[in-house]
Order: structure tokens, then C-alpha cells, then sequence
């Protein structure tokens, strides 16, 4: 290049976008506001007292000796005590399960759970005795009523154990 | 670990009891004060959770069987110490432990304890807000950044569990700061 050229160059090349200095002050206080947000915040606030761990040993000690001294033990159930209580309550269990015996007829609903299975299992039922039972139609509704609401669901999730071997299913 | 192995054995050995305890409080005392701290809020709670949790620390450790590391069984006791001593404060004065957890950070405020500003404040009532176990999993990563394989074992929960509730836990105390 000539000596001479040099001189008018004037003009460095480099451009500068629309408006930039008309917009960074706003782009500047909108990076500080991002220490807003849970970036910018890296200390918790908390502190500690003086020589606080410094102590702590010592006093640890204290409490440990403390709650290990026996506080003596006065026992306000004497045994019999116990046996006199114990013969009043047979007593009342005698009477209302004879009462119980005497007055309460059997029905439908005094049967215990376990015959009532027993009873279903052992009888020779098809299915077509069962379907004259039902009076309508089923339908999916009748086997799925429960709607988990989303914080449920989310919960659910977060506190199963193995979250890989849900997705896995 | 070795050391833990070391450690724990002097631990359970009645002569040498004593001294092992000194190191482990030299050890963790001051994390296991942390961790509880964020759970409870004020200094003189966590005071008196750090040294419960110690003191069944010292009578338990002939229990402790070495299937967790030390750290995380300690940790694990800090943990239930902690959220005992929010449960019976609830209990007592009727009210939810959510609603005992704000009264303590409304308490910070004048909490010579405390030196945060307006915007730590709002993070504690943002984290207040989540769930019991999103809180501790929210605390441990970004205050006290555990790695998710002791968080598991503290907390008997999967790695990829807890890096779904963390991230989820962010998300919300984010939407939280923005909108308040």
C-alpha cells in the first residue's frame, strides 16, 4: 500500500448495530435483575452464633450427662390393681357376649367375610348366573372412577423409590 | 471407606469411644449443622436438633451396620431429628408444619441470626412452599451440593427421582421469584 493512501483511510471498518447505545442501559439493568432469580442468589442468609462450634462440644456434653441421669420410677399400677381391673372387665365381656348370644339373630351382614368367599368358591356358579344378577350394562366407568389430580400424580412419582423401573413399564 | 471403617469400629470399642466421638464431631458437626439449619430455620432450633441428633448418634452407633456409609447414616438421623422437631412445634400450637415453617421465616426477619435481604428471604418462602421431600432435596443440592449418590442413600430415594425433584423444585421456586 502506498505511503500516501494511508491517509485517507479514516474509517476503521468497524460498524456498531442500530441503536445499541440507545438500548444497553436497559439490557444492562435487566442482566442485574437476573440476580433476582435463583442464579444470582448463592448465599442462604444464615448465620452462626461466636465461637459457637467452638462450644458445641462441651455443651453436647453436658446434655448427654444430663439426660442420662435415671429419674427413679414410681409405678402408680400395682398388680393388684391390675387383677381386680382385669376380673371387672371379664366380667363385662361375659355379660355382653351373652347378651349377644341370646338376642342377636343372624343375618346377611353378621357373616363373616371368610364363609361368604368359601360359600362363592365352593358353589358350582357360572357365569351366566352371575350376569342375571347384574340389573345394567357395565361400562369402563364402572371399573375406573378415580381421577388423580396432577399434584398427586406428581407426588406419586417423585416418592416411588425407582422412578427407572416406572418408566420402564 | 477405610476411615469410616476405622472410625466406626473405635466408635463401637468402649475404650476408645470417647476419643472417636470427639473426631466425629470434629468431622460433622458443622454439616450436620447446616443441613439441619435449613430445615428449621432459626439457630436456636437447629442447636437443639444438632445435639439430639448426636446424642442418638453416640447411642445408636452400636446398631449401625456399615450397609450405608457413616455420613449418610448420620445424615439420615439429622434428617428425622429435624423434621420430628417441626412436627411436635406443629402439633403443639395446632397448626400444619407448612404454617410453622413460615412463621419461622417471618421470624428471620428479626433474626439476629440472619443476615439475608428481602430477595433470601423470598427463597425460603419459596421453598416453604414445596414439598416436604422436594424442600430437602432442593436444600441439599443447591445449598449444600450433595451429589446425588449420597442424597440417594440419605434419602432411600433414586438418583433419577431426585434429579426430577430438583428440577422440578427449581422450576416452581423460579416461578415463585418472578411472580412475587
Amino acid at each position: 500500500m502506498k505511503k500516501k493512501n494511508l491517509h485517507h483511510i479514516k474509517f476503521s471498518g468497524f460498524k456498531v448495530p442500530d441503536h445499541y447505545f440507545d438500548s444497553f442501559d436497559e439490557l444492562l439493568l435487566n442482566r442485574l435483575k437476573e440476580s433476582n432469580t435463583l442464579e444470582g442468589i448463592q448465599n442462604s442468609g444464615f448465620k452462626v452464633p461466636e465461637q459457637y462450634f467452638e462450644t458445641f462440644d462441651d455443651k453436647l456434653a453436658k446434655a448427654m450427662s444430663s439426660s442420662e441421669k435415671d429419674v427413679k420410677v414410681i409405678p402408680f399400677v400395682t398388680w393388684r390393681k391390675v387383677a381386680y381391673v382385669s376380673g371387672i372387665a371379664a366380667s363385662i365381656v361375659l355379660m355382653i357376649g351373652l347378651f349377644s348370644i341370646f338376642y342377636n339373630k343372624p343375618t346377611f351382614g353378621n357373616l363373616e367375610t371368610a364363609s361368604i368367599e368359601s360359600y362363592i368358591v365352593d358353589e358350582d356358579f357360572t357365569d351366566e348366573d352371575i350376569s342375571s344378577l347384574l340389573s345394567e350394562d357395565l361400562t369402563m366407568d364402572n371399573f375406573m372412577d378415580s381421577h388423580l389430580s396432577d399434584s398427586n400424580l406428581e407426588n406419586y412419582i417423585l416418592n416411588s423409590s425407582s422412578i427407572e423401573d416406572l418408566l420402564k413399564e | 471407606m477405610q476411615n469410616d471403617i476405622d472410625l466406626v469400629q473405635q466408635l463401637k470399642s468402649d475404650k476408645s469411644k470417647e476419643v472417636a466421638f470427639k473426631e466425629l464431631l470434629k468431622l460433622y458437626k458443622e454439616r450436620l449443622y447446616w443441613h439441619i439449619r435449613h430445615i428449621v430455620k432459626s439457630h436456636d432450633d437447629t442447636d437443639d436438633v444438632l445435639q439430639n441428633t448426636f446424642i442418638k448418634i453416640y447411642r445408636n452407633i452400636h446398631a449401625f451396620k456399615g450397609e450405608s456409609k457413616l455420613f449418610s447414616w448420620m445424615y439420615r438421623i439429622a434428617t428425622n431429628e429435624a423434621i420430628t422437631h417441626l412436627n411436635k412445634n406443629a402439633k403443639r400450637q395446632n397448626l400444619t408444619s407448612e404454617a410453622i415453617q413460615q412463621h419461622a421465616i417471618e421470624r428471620l426477619r428479626a433474626d439476629v441470626y440472619f443476615e439475608g435481604d428481602d430477595i433470601q428471604l423470598k427463597l425460603q418462602k419459596a421453598i416453604a412452599k414445596l414439598p416436604e421431600k422436594q424442600q430437602l432435596v432442593f436444600n441439599m443440592k443447591y445449598f449444600q451440593n450433595l451429589k446425588y449418590k449420597d442424597m440417594s442413600e440419605i434419602l432411600n430415594t433414586s438418583e433419577g427421582a431426585l434429579k426430577a425433584s430438583y428440577h422440578i423444585a427449581t422450576k416452581k421456586i423460579e416461578e415463585y421469584l418472578t411472580e412475587n
